[in-house]
């Protein structure tokens, strides 16, 4: 607070010493022109230039101290006073000075013209060649003009010749034109390229660009005959005195768009999803605003919708203002480049819209879970159908298969008992066979359906898996006391699963399957030593393992690198 | 009676083929699959196929279709379907077009010998015969209160679900121990309730009951 104080006030001095001393050269500029009398219109217009810019641009200042705009309006003003005030010392040296920095304040005019509406833009190089253009022909070119310029107390003049002085005096003059003349065009060119908020911001280049286009006129006018056209000479001063006029109005324009912040404050309470975007985006005067929540469960941001977001990439043009609160990332603004000037409005609007966008990000949160859910729950729906579906082609072309086999065996059987009795043993033997078989298919089939092992406990159920694994499989479970029933089944087939899929894909020679307790839950590891590579996307087995465990509220992680075996982890909570 | 039968089950092929060997049925080829099926159909010409309507490849309704086809190209070979389960809609599907010659029978019906071979004899002989479970599922379909079924008697409705499983007059009476002559009248006085056209001939009298019981929409 003591810092910013004293920034503040030194602002405040310096501000206050630019004020004196604008007004004291706009004085210096005018008084004579006023006390003079008939003095020309055109004139007097004239002399009022540099106080325009320099109060204007003091003003904007004022408002805006974070723009450039305001000191690039400023400086153009004193440097206007330059000329006119060093002229009135009557001394040598004064006047040499004046007559050098005479054309100055153009090139800060034409910097401010491609500046504004400010911003984080970089120079492109054609504004870069045009500025360049500006200075060759309004500091180098009028250096060099002075060394043979036969004009009264030039200190500067080493070879007085009026011929050289005049080509150089021309082609000064000429490149100034044309410099002008594309400049118009390059600011042209934005404006059809420009974003709606760009255009907006920066409509009072227009208007300075057009009195630039007459001043290069002038100019050129210039080259050919001393006498100058009133058709250029009054839009050229009209302009030049009610630019700085037309720019602190752009400025002050996007000061009173924070006014629009308090009524977004208001509005905030009723307000959720693609309103609260469309209220920022008012506010901030850009359609283009997107609002994106930042879901931490899913490491990624989203819209209010809750389907995922993927946020442009930071090209110059748009930019990305990270909202915090209570220093937790909740949501992003994606913004047009051009607010960036806006900065404090910006911030208001993000403080204003925090709490609200705190809320929604819980909702985007949830509408993304909710999302995931019902993609996962038709995951297990399907997994479910197929799993059944399996169950009746086994039944189909198993047991029940078997069973009317065996019916039609002891039909046969029947009348053959008397008459045939060796036939009748051996179509016994048949049958009993046959229904041994049957009872082994029907015992394989409710074990898929629920591993009656798991009653004895998981320990037990997981040692009667590796027994069954093709792999050596040691089993490790290290726990106090039974997990709730739920968990163990889990558990279980997350072991029957991995283990599985160790004996399809891994080409592995030993597997370690743990079960331990974890501060969240119960953790079932399934680690194999063999060529890993394995990841949820390419098999179905996997994903319904997740599936399965996400139900649960428990997470299942895949870490397989090349090479060096896949290690499959479930976490599943126990409840309270 | 000649017969071939097709099942992709070699112990229900062969135990099937031993029960109707014994009961004096001459079982002159079996085979694995549809189309083989249809070559040893073409070369027998057996009075009765039985089908398994589950085959390779796909283990779905390949049965069923080598039926449409067996139907088409030999329109005088009964077609006897056997099947692990019946569904309603699959019995439609069959006897769309004519119930002459067809039957439609879960695979256990062979453990009862005696009723098994009479369905045979009635497809073999031009008749028809449709599972008891289908006939069972037709009539306890949701209904409504004021559906003529309702006005039959409990006589009536065993003398129905028979008439629909394709029975005869004749095996009617011998199922339910009554005259030819009483099951005669409970038919007439079923079909006037029902209002359906009276028929001598026991196929389109099957065919006139089912499609009262299960409309087929188009």
């Amino acid at each position: 607070m003591v810092r910013s104080g004293t920034a503040l006030s030194r602002r405040s001095l310096l501000l206050a010493g630019l004020w004196l001393t604008a007004a004291a050269a706009e004085w210096a500029a005018l008084r004579p022109v006023i006390f003079q009398e008939h003095a020309p219109p055109e004139v007097v217009l004239y002399h009022v230039v540099g106080g325009s810019f320099a109060a204007c641009g003091l003003l904007a200042w004022h408002r805006r101290p974070e723009s450039r705009v305001g000191p690039l309006m400023v400086v153009t003003g004193l440097l206007f006073f330059v000329h006119v005030t060093l002229g009135r010392f009557h001394s040598s040296f004064a006047e040499t000075i004046g007559i050098a920095v005479s054309n100055y304040w153009v090139i800060t005019f034409v910097a401010l013209l491609v500046w504004f509406p400010g911003g984080r833009r970089r120079w492109v190089a054609g504004e870069r060649v045009v500025i360049a253009a500006f200075v060759l022909a309004e500091v180098v070119l009028a250096l060099a003009w002075m060394l043979f310029a036969e004009v009264p107390r030039n200190l500067a003049l080493v070879w007085p010749n009026a011929h050289v002085a005049s080509v150089i005096d021309k082609s000064s003059s000429l490149l100034g034109f044309a410099a002008s003349v594309c400049l118009a065009m390059l600011l042209a060119g934005r404006w059809l390229k420009a974003t709606r908020p760009v255009r907006r911001a920066s409509a009072p280049a227009a208007p300075g660009a057009l009195t630039l286009l007459f001043l290069g006129a002038l100019i050129l006018q210039g080259v050919f005959t001393t006498a100058q056209s009133p058709y250029l000479v009054w839009p050229t001063l009209v302009g030049l005195v009610l630019v700085p006029a037309v720019f602190l109005a752009g400025v002050w324009r996007a000061w009173a768009a924070r006014a629009a912040v308090g009524d977004l404050l208001v509005d905030l309470g009723s307000m959720s999803g693609r309103p609260l975007q469309a209220a920022l985006a008012k506010a901030l005067g850009d359609p283009t605003l997107t609002l994106a929540y930042w879901l931490p469960q899913f490491g990624s941001y989203a819209d209010s919708g809750g389907e995922k977001l993927e946020l442009p990439a930071d090209d110059g043009n748009r930019l990305l203002a990270v909202v915090e609160q209570d220093g937790e990332r909740v949501a992003a603004i994606v913004y047009d480049a051009s607010l960036a000037e806006e900065r404090k409005l910006l911030d208001a609007v993000v403080a204003a819209a925090g709490i609200a966008l705190k809320n929604e990000r819980l909702a985007a949160e949830l509408r993304a879970r909710v999302n995931e859910l019902s993609a996962s729950r038709a995951r297990i729906v399907g997994a479910g159908d197929q799993e059944r579906r399996r169950l009746e082609r086994n039944l189909h072309d198993g047991a029940q298969q078997r069973l009317v086999a065996l019916g039609m065996q002891l039909r046969l059987l029947g009348p053959r008992i008397r008459t045939d009795p060796e036939a009748a043993e051996a179509l016994v033997a048949t049958a009993a066979a046959e229904l041994a078989t049957s009872v082994d298919e029907l015992r394989e089939l409710a074990h898929g359906i629920h591993p009656a092992v798991l009653d004895h406990g998981l320990s037990v159920a997981l040692q009667s898996l590796a027994a069954r694994s093709t792999v050596a499989t040691a089993v490790s479970v290290d726990l106090l006391e039974r997990l709730p029933e739920v968990v163990e089944v889990a558990a279980y087939f997350v072991a029957s699963e991995a283990l599985a899929n160790v004996a399809k894909h891994a080409h592995a020679s030993t597997v370690q399957v743990t079960v331990s307790r974890d501060p969240k839950g119960a953790l079932v590891e399934v680690a194999d030593d063999g060529v890993g590579g394995a990841d949820d996307a390419g098999g179905s087995g996997l994903r319904g393992l997740a599936d399965r465990v996400e139900a649960l509220g428990g997470q299942l992680r895949i870490s397989s690198p090349l090479g060096t075996g896949t290690t499959i982890s479930a976490v599943i909570p126990c409840g309270s | 009676m000649r017969v071939v039968i097709a099942d992709d089950s070699l112990l229900i092929r062969d135990g099937l083929a031993s029960l109707l060997r014994d009961a004096g049925v001459d079982v002159v080829a079996q085979t694995a699959s549809a189309d083989d099926l249809l070559l040893k159909i073409s070369s027998y010409r057996p009075d009765v196929a039985i089908v398994d309507v589950r085959m390779p490849p796909t283990h779905t309704d390949e049965g069923l279709r080598a039926a449409e086809e067996i139907r088409l190209r030999y329109p005088d070979v009964g077609i006897l379907i056997l099947s692990q389960y019946v569904e309603v809609g699959i019995a439609t599907r069959l006897l769309t077009q004519s119930a002459a010659g067809i039957g439609y029978l879960l695979k256990d019906r062979v453990t009862n010998l005696d009723d098994f071979m009479a369905a045979l004899r009635r497809v073999a002989e031009g008749g028809s015969a449709l599972d008891p479970q289908v006939v069972s599922q037709l009539l306890t379909k949701g209904r409504s209160a004021d559906d003529p079924l309702n006005l039959l008697t409990p006589r009536e409705r065993e003398v129905i679900e028979l008439v629909a499983e394709g029975r005869s007059n004749k095996g009617i009476g011998e199922r339910l121990v009554i005259t030819e002559r009483a099951v005669q009248k409970h038919v007439t006085s079923i079909f006037m309730k029902l209002g359906l056209q009276r028929s001598d001939d026991d196929h389109r009298r099957i065919l006139a009951v089912l499609a009262y019981m299960a409309p087929i929409q188009n």
